[in-house]
């Protein structure tokens, strides 16, 4: 069966339809969850934030230029509110960007999924991995953490990404150069 | 091997993902099989997108808890 366009759906929303409103939410939540996840390294935090963009975003759907961008346009809001809770918490005392976030979060992801004791060593090791890369990027400043999300792990196009993060695509390439060097290095360190 | 390296290091990144112009790529491909500086400059990215990309997602059935609501 063939998809309905995001434009249609967003047309639809405007005009009161929650099955179009619900179609926009399912179609994006996990994406949005795991792009969110993978930024403040927070889950509840992620899920609190992406509760947030859907309901900012559906608030101030009228103000959505283009029907058919509405994917970056989510991910856009998604950046600023993911950006302001890490400046939140870097005003906060004791916080700093020096320190992982996980580190004092309530929840991560290894919370959430099942205990260690039911888990083969090999699975262990895989979640161990997965830890250090998350505990990179938090490592990161936020212009160098949403570049390499959006690229490397959400598969957005450089003109995607630029919409996203309202800057010129020639930045996206520099940019990248840069946040990879950085997630090299920090990824190295966790690793010794 | 005319393009400076500086230049060949700040298209690394859109030569990975494939976003430069044919003749652009062509012109960092050939720099690479003779400047082993942007070689290992270039590994180190290539290697950075690699381990991001084996990055596990959320499993499905955690995004349960968000619902559907209006502000």
């Amino acid at each position: 069966m063939k998809e309905i366009p995001d434009s249609e759906l967003v047309v639809s929303s405007r005009e009161g339809s929650q099955e179009a409103y619900a179609e926009l939410f399912h179609r994006y939540k996990h994406k949005l969850l795991n792009y969110i996840y993978g930024y403040v390294g927070n889950f509840t935090a992620a899920q609190e934030l992406s509760q947030e963009t859907f309901i900012r975003a559906f608030e101030h759907l009228d103000e959505l230029r283009d029907d058919a961008k509405f994917s970056s346009w989510l991910f856009s809001i998604a950046t600023n509110i993911s950006r302001n809770f890490i400046a939140e918490r870097k005003k906060e005392p004791g916080e700093s960007m020096d320190r992982p976030i996980n580190a004092s979060a309530s929840l991560t992801l290894a919370d959430v999924v099942p205990d260690d004791r039911y888990r083969p060593d090999s699975q262990i090791e895989k979640q161990q991995l997965q830890e250090k890369i998350q505990r990179a990027i938090d490592s990161l400043a936020p212009h160098y953490r949403e570049v390499l999300l959006l690229c490397d792990i959400e598969g957005f196009s450089y003109e995607e990404i630029a919409r996203i993060l309202r800057c010129k695509v020639g930045t996206i390439g520099s940019r990248l150069n840069e946040a990879r060097k950085k997630f090299r290095a920090a990824f190295r360190k966790e690793k010794e | 091997m005319n393009t400076p390296c500086t230049t060949i290091q700040s298209r690394l990144s859109r030569y990975i993902d494939r976003q430069l112009p044919e003749e652009e790529s062509r012109d960092v491909e050939r720099h690479l099989t003779l400047c082993r500086g942007c070689r290992v400059e270039s590994e180190i990215l290539v290697d950075a997108k690699k381990i991001l990309m084996s990055k596990e997602r959320i499993p499905d059935f955690l995004t349960v808890p968000l619902k559907l609501k209006r502000g």
